[in-house]
């Protein structure tokens, strides 16, 4: 920290301390004598399979929709693509819950495609939402580890003879893999950290579509202590998958 | 440089609340809210889940009053004094598709979550008349469910006569008490506003009934 300013140094310390003192409460406040019992109910099992089961899915949904959007974003000439890249991006700064009334607008019984895969309170219903909260974290790293791509290892493929799916099955795709797993952890994170959509589209019912944040919510009412232990869980999942990437995502922004 | 530091200072400074300015904070559950807001009190309303605002009383929300759809909630308060003031009907809120109670068992049906009042309401009302129901959700909040069914996205639910008075509805013959207590000494004229003439006619106005 030599050379730092002291505003700076200040600065930051109070941003740890922002970050830091919520967790910190959360950690103090959960009843651990009573941890076990919540964990092991079966509303609480029943919330992590289905939060599991639901990010899973979207997560993968993303991998196989954002990979060929992000490839055709740092890769194609196609027209317009600022407009889609910007499509690709509006659910980051879109508030949860408005990605939910539009999935009801888009999908629910006086939607515009009322009835397509019967969404409305279904499991299916929980992972569309997530889908469309997780797939720009796909887009967004795959894209940008596409573009940091040395482009002459394609080409000597191609100049090679390998035709443009082989050159992306064997070339392009082993090169670009540390930026697809870092897109497919955030995607995972995300859609397990998702709620306003889930609940506003899909609605709560414990073991289909009551996820552990829903539990968390509604936890809050008439058990503290529940929403607390659940709260943890959760932050110990958000905390492994973040030291599983090791700062490696960070990378793919740059 | 130093007057954009000023600015940004300026503006952060205004980031924070203005509190003390003399109203009355009332904490009370979503179906009071039309109710309560013609009371003509100068208030600052809170509306919400009766078992939430509960909890946040609990735990010292900077509530004045708490008024609650049911004594449970109340109760989770650790409120003294409560008395009860209000009551309402609870009704199957629909588009046609329901005749009876036994019709739910067979239709889309959306129920309050039974950490709520109208959750508890409507198991009470579901058991007594011995109908199971399979609910497409147990929403959080009372308002939610009568959202789903006002859209159409779902065909019934459970909710208050007062949150469905644009909608078809089936009376289930459960009375909802709902209670109100003072938290702070600032609140009893918020609760003596309520318990008189006046409050009562509001209250009478907006679909309530008074306890006896």
């Amino acid at each position: 920290m030599r050379g730092a300013p002291w505003p700076v140094r200040v600065a930051a310390a109070v941003a740890v301390v922002v970050l830091g003192v919520p967790l910190l409460g959360l950690l103090a406040r959960t009843p651990w004598s009573d941890a076990w019992r919540v964990l092991r109910a079966d509303a609480t099992l029943d919330a992590l399979r289905v939060s599991l089961l639901a990010a899973t899915c979207a997560a993968l949904l993303s991998l196989v929709l954002g990979v060929p959007l992000a490839w055709v974003l740092a890769r194609s000439r196609l027209p317009g693509r600022t407009a889609l890249r910007a499509l690709a991006l509006l659910p980051l700064v879109l508030p949860p819950v408005v990605g939910g009334v539009a999935l009801l607008a888009a999908f629910g019984r006086r939607g515009v495609l009322p009835g397509f895969l019967d969404l409305p309170f279904s499991f299916r219903g929980v992972v569309a939402a997530e889908l469309f909260v997780a797939l720009p974290f796909v887009v967004v790293t795959v894209e940008a580890g596409l573009r940091q791509l040395d482009s002459r290892y394609e080409e000597a493929a191609a100049h090679l003879g390998a035709g443009p799916w082989t050159v992306f099955r064997t070339v392009t795709l082993p090169l670009t893999l540390p930026a697809v797993g870092a897109g497919a952890a955030l995607a995972w994170a995300r859609a397990l950290g998702e709620f306003g959509a889930t609940v506003t589209f899909a609605g709560t019912l414990p073991g289909r579509t009551e996820t552990l944040p829903s539990s968390v919510y509604l936890a809050l009412e008439s058990e503290p202590g529940a929403a607390l232990v659940l709260s943890v869980l959760l932050l110990g999942i958000a905390v492994t998958v973040l030291v599983a990437l090791r700062g490696r995502w960070l990378g793919a922004w740059r | 440089m130093h007057r954009a530091l000023l600015l940004l200072l300026l503006l952060l400074v205004s980031c924070g609340d203005s509190n003390g300015d003399g109203r009355v904070t009332v904490f009370a559950a979503s179906s009071l809210t039309a109710a309560f807001r013609s009371m003509g009190a100068d208030a600052d309303f809170s509306f919400g889940s009766s078992s939430r605002l509960a909890q946040q009383v609990a735990e010292g929300a900077p509530a004045d009053v708490l008024a609650t759809a049911d004594e449970e909630s109340m109760q989770r308060s650790g409120l003294r004094g409560a008395v009860a003031f209000a009551t309402n009907r609870l009704v199957i809120a629909h588009h046609g598709a329901v005749q009876s109670v036994a019709d739910l068992a067979r239709v889309r049906v959306v129920l309050a979550a039974p950490s709520v009042p109208a959750g508890r309401y409507a198991a009470q009302a579901l058991s007594a008349a011995s109908v199971t129901v399979q609910p497409l959700s147990l929403e959080p909040d009372v308002k939610a469910v009568a959202a789903k069914v006002r859209s159409g996205e779902a065909d019934a639910g459970i909710v208050y006569a007062t949150d469905a008075e644009d909608m078809e509805t089936i009376d289930l013959g459960v009375e909802a008490r709902y209670y109100v207590a003072a938290v702070t000494e600032d609140g009893r004229s918020f609760v003596d506003l309520l318990r008189r003439d006046r409050g009562r006619r509001v209250l009478r106005q907006h679909g309530f009934g008074i306890p006896s």
